[in-house]
């Protein structure tokens, strides 16, 4: 047997009341890529966080190469050769390239109580070369950098210091094809170097091609690790979920099926910086899928609809031309939109998951002068049960919730607030299995119900499996439209993208 | 499951002691004040000059809660009070004192109504706004007073509106509206929505820029109510009426537990709560004769104190960290 360069032994993590990790072990050898998989919620980024040093353990031990452990902070963690990539943007915006990757490592470039920028832009310059990301520049302030580039400054951040310990934790949610090579690169590099890394993904194929092993989470508590050849796709994904699912969980038909003679929602002729000419009807029980690469404008295009961005030219209007200009005329009309920024943007985190389902609904829910709390209450645990959202109640907290849950309760408060019409962007981005394949369900019990909904995905599986049309985006224009068909393939939709 | 009902409970336990921390100060001044004075602070005239310090106040806190609630504050307050005492005592002398509260109620209006329009337009920091539209009317009201240091109100009508029962129903009024509009409408609700985070609340439904726009609206017509409060209990309106004023609301608030970023936490009764423990503070301490630059320094150690302490508290009682503050530890750690 091979060093082990990290091992954990019973660690426990609680929030609050919610219990994080439990009684955990897991031991990672030399030159091993170690996978980490579980729902979201089950505790690995908590896990992957607490051997970061950005965490605190309850209990429990950690041993690097033999020795004991225990990081107060990411400075600790770093000095013992633990780096970690998060899940989340880990960069900060307001100061540069060069002066991310070299944080708290700027003593080096102090020449008579100044900061050298010469050298640092130098040293940043090779540190980035030498990961993949030459085409980035030191002195570039982070924020004006796309999501994709601000990975690839956190991992020459992370590679700097060549670390013992890489932790990659869903990094490659953020990455497109190159970036991912970036990254695939970088933990081969760390490999030779004989580290390892553990490295924590939803992404099944990528997990399977990139680790040598992988251990399972669920709740917090380990369930199993698999080496090699024992990895395969439905084995992992049972462990995950603790039961069978099916290989498929798309819709089983394969012909378009909607009211093609009811428009319930009309795009005329949009125009906007990030739009042109955009046209197209949406028809009731419908699903609309938009499709494109992130840039291509239909992120924009689902902001347009719901009246919240501005659009320079064209009309969005209900099938009886009532206009629609703003979000809150949007919901009035029945209209619901579930942002891509799920955090930011489809829920407040800060306020209960009562408050976030309730609120589109609350004009309803009036009456006379008064705000009945009881029938608010009511609304909130109907939907809570309804949707199976794991949480300790409608008065908790949405930030305390996992990734899947609040996209639950984004759901929740549109289908409390009955909307006809449903505008989804990237609905299942950073989702596990579990609840991805409930979302899927609950858009075909909508479409049943005859409520029509637009997908905006980034997902080429989704949008095939889910769609009864595609439109496929490039270059801020509608470039063509596909009906669903079983011949319908990747390789065809793909093509009218780039 | 029971398991999830008995975690639910456990929950709301922990979020009931965040609550109930701000009233706990204020009773432990109320008590702490009551020994070390021997009962004096609790006699008739003591009592209602906590009641005449602490009214203003309680007024100003209750028509800034929802600016609070966004996470957001009026510091044109006082200037606004300031203009609406001066146009109101001049109405007062020429046609009465129903000219005089109407021009009040008017003018703070009017100013709330135009702040608030820049701040929901623009993007203006909160405060750089208040300060501009401070500085500009108290420019302003100093060119045209010419120096005068205030106008006075005839004295028969300021001894009309003198006894304590006009403004304690004004007050309980106001607060029963104020109330209302923060628990049971969507003017509050959608508030605090916006302070707990404005782009989900956009886009949730909440017309923010009206919401925005109102808070204003009734901070402002609230001046006008302070503003004429004032007058009655001074008899005389100018520009140094209701200086400070906004930044006195302020440490009131904070300290009745409000949370300065606004959000879910904002209650009303923390304008009365940090009001009255004020009030009480400040009367306990010249019921013992300490000097009043004595009392300013320990007011600032009290208001650190307390503030530090109530942020930790309230981070323990969301089991975020665990902590010992004076060697005190109230609420148990969960999980």
């Amino acid at each position: 047997m091979s060093k082990v360069i990290l091992k954990a032994e019973n660690v426990y993590k609680s929030f609050g009341l919610t219990k994080a990790v439990q009684n955990f072990s897991l031991e990672i050898a030399e030159g091993e890529v170690h996978g980490l998989i579980g729902e979201n919620g089950s505790g690995k980024s908590t896990f992957s966080s607490m051997v970061a040093g950005v965490q605190t353990m309850d209990a429990g031990q950690l041993f690097i190469d033999g020795e004991p452990y225990a990081p107060k902070n990411a400075i600790d963690a770093s000095e013992r050769g633990v780096s970690l990539v998060v899940q989340e943007i880990g960069t900060i915006g307001t100061i540069s390239v060069a002066a991310n990757i070299f944080i708290n490592k700027e003593k080096q470039f102090r020449k008579g109580g100044m900061i050298d920028y010469k050298t640092m832009y130098a040293e940043a310059k090779k540190i980035l070369k030498r990961i993949g990301g030459e085409h980035l520049d030191p002195a570039a302030i982070c924020a004006s950098l796309n999501l994709e580039d601000r990975k690839l400054v956190e991992i020459a951040k992370a590679m700097y210091s060549n670390p013992r310990l890489l932790i990659i934790d869903e990094t490659s949610n953020a990455l497109a094809t190159h970036g991912r090579e970036v990254l695939y690169q970088n933990i081969r590099a760390v490999k030779e170097s004989g580290g390892s890394v553990l490295f924590i993904t939803h992404d099944m194929e990528e997990l399977i091609e990139v680790c040598d092993s992988v251990t399972i989470m669920r709740d917090g508590v380990y369930v199993d690790t698999l080496r090699g050849d024992e990895m395969v796709a439905k084995r992992l994904k049972e462990l995950m979920v603790g039961r069978e699912i099916a290989d498929n969980y798309y819709r089983p038909d394969f012909e378009p099926k909607y009211d093609a003679d009811t428009v319930v929602f009309r795009a005329t002729d949009i125009c906007a910086p990030n739009a042109s000419h955009v046209s197209f009807e949406l028809h009731k029980g419908e699903i609309l899928g938009l499709g494109g690469l992130a840039d291509c404008g239909m992120h924009e295009v689902g902001r347009i609809l719901f009246g919240l961005d501005r659009k320079d030219s064209g009309r969005v209007e209900l099938a009886d031309g009532t206009e629609i200009k703003t979000p809150v005329q949007a919901i009035k009309l029945g209209v619901g939109y579930l942002s891509k920024n799920r955090d930011t943007e489809a829920v407040i985190l800060n306020y209960s998951i009562g408050d976030n389902i309730v609120m589109p609904s609350l004009p309803d829910l009036r009456k006379g002068p008064f705000m009945p709390k009881r029938a608010e209450r009511e609304m909130a645990d109907d939907w809570v049960d309804q949707l199976e959202i794991k949480c300790n109640g409608s008065k908790q907290y949405v930030k305390e919730l996992s990734g899947g849950n609040k996209q639950k309760v984004v759901l929740a408060k549109w289908l409390a607030k009955d909307s006809q019409i449903l505008i989804m962007d990237c609905p299942t981005r950073g989702i596990d299995i579990g609840v991805k394949e409930i979302i899927y369900q609950l858009m075909m019990s909508l479409k049943e119900q005859g409520k029509s909904i637009i997908m905006i995905s980034e997902e080429m599986p989704e949008l095939i499996g889910m769609s009864d049309r595609i439109l496929v985006m490039k270059d801020y224009k509608i470039n063509k439209e596909i009906l669903r068909s079983p011949e319908v393939n990747e390789q065809e939709v793909v093509q009218y993208m780039v | 499951m029971a398991d999830k009902a008995l975690n639910a409970k456990k929950y709301q336990k922990s979020a009931l002691i965040s609550d109930l921390l701000p009233l706990g100060g204020l009773i432990a001044v109320v008590i702490l004040f009551g020994i070390l004075t021997k009962g004096k602070i609790f006699s008739s005239f003591s009592l209602q000059t906590i009641y005449n310090q602490s009214f203003l106040y309680i007024l100003g806190g209750l028509g800034c809660a929802f600016l609070f609630a966004q996470g957001a504050i009026d510091l044109s307050m006082g200037a606004v009070i300031a203009l609406c005492s001066i146009l109101g005592a001049f109405a007062a002398n020429q046609y009465g004192i129903i000219a005089c509260i109407l021009v009040c109620l008017i003018v703070g209006t009017i100013c709330g109504t135009i702040t608030g329009f820049i701040y929901s337009h623009t993007n203006i920091a909160v405060f750089i706004l208040g300060l501009s539209v401070c500085f500009l009317i108290k420019g302003t009201l100093y060119q045209i007073t010419n120096g005068q240091a205030s106008i006075s109100i005839p004295y028969a009508d300021k001894k009309m509106f003198t006894p304590i029962w006009i403004s304690a129903v004004v007050m309980v009024v106001f607060a029963l509206i104020i109330y209302y509009l923060f628990e049971y409408h969507t003017m509050g609700k959608h508030s605090k929505a916006i302070g707990a985070g404005i782009a989900a609340a956009a886009q949730s439904g909440v017309d923010v820029t009206k919401i925005k726009w109102l808070g204003f609206v009734i901070s402002g017509f609230t001046c006008g109510m302070v503003a004429f409060f004032t007058m009655v209990k001074t008899g005389s309106g100018g520009p140094a009426t209701g200086s400070n004023f906004e930044f006195n609301v302020m440490i009131a608030m904070i300290l009745g537990g409000m949370p300065s970023e606004g959000g879910a936490r904002a209650k009303i009764k923390s304008c009365f709560i940090g009001a009255i423990l004020i009030a009480f503070y400040s009367n306990g301490m010249v019921l013992l004769g300490a000097d009043s630059r004595v009392q300013e320094i320990l007011k600032g150690v009290v208001f650190i104190v307390v503030i530090v302490g109530t942020y930790r508290m309230q981070m323990q009682a969301e089991g975020k960290k665990a902590f010992q503050f004076f060697g005190l530890k109230l609420a148990k750690k969960n999980g």
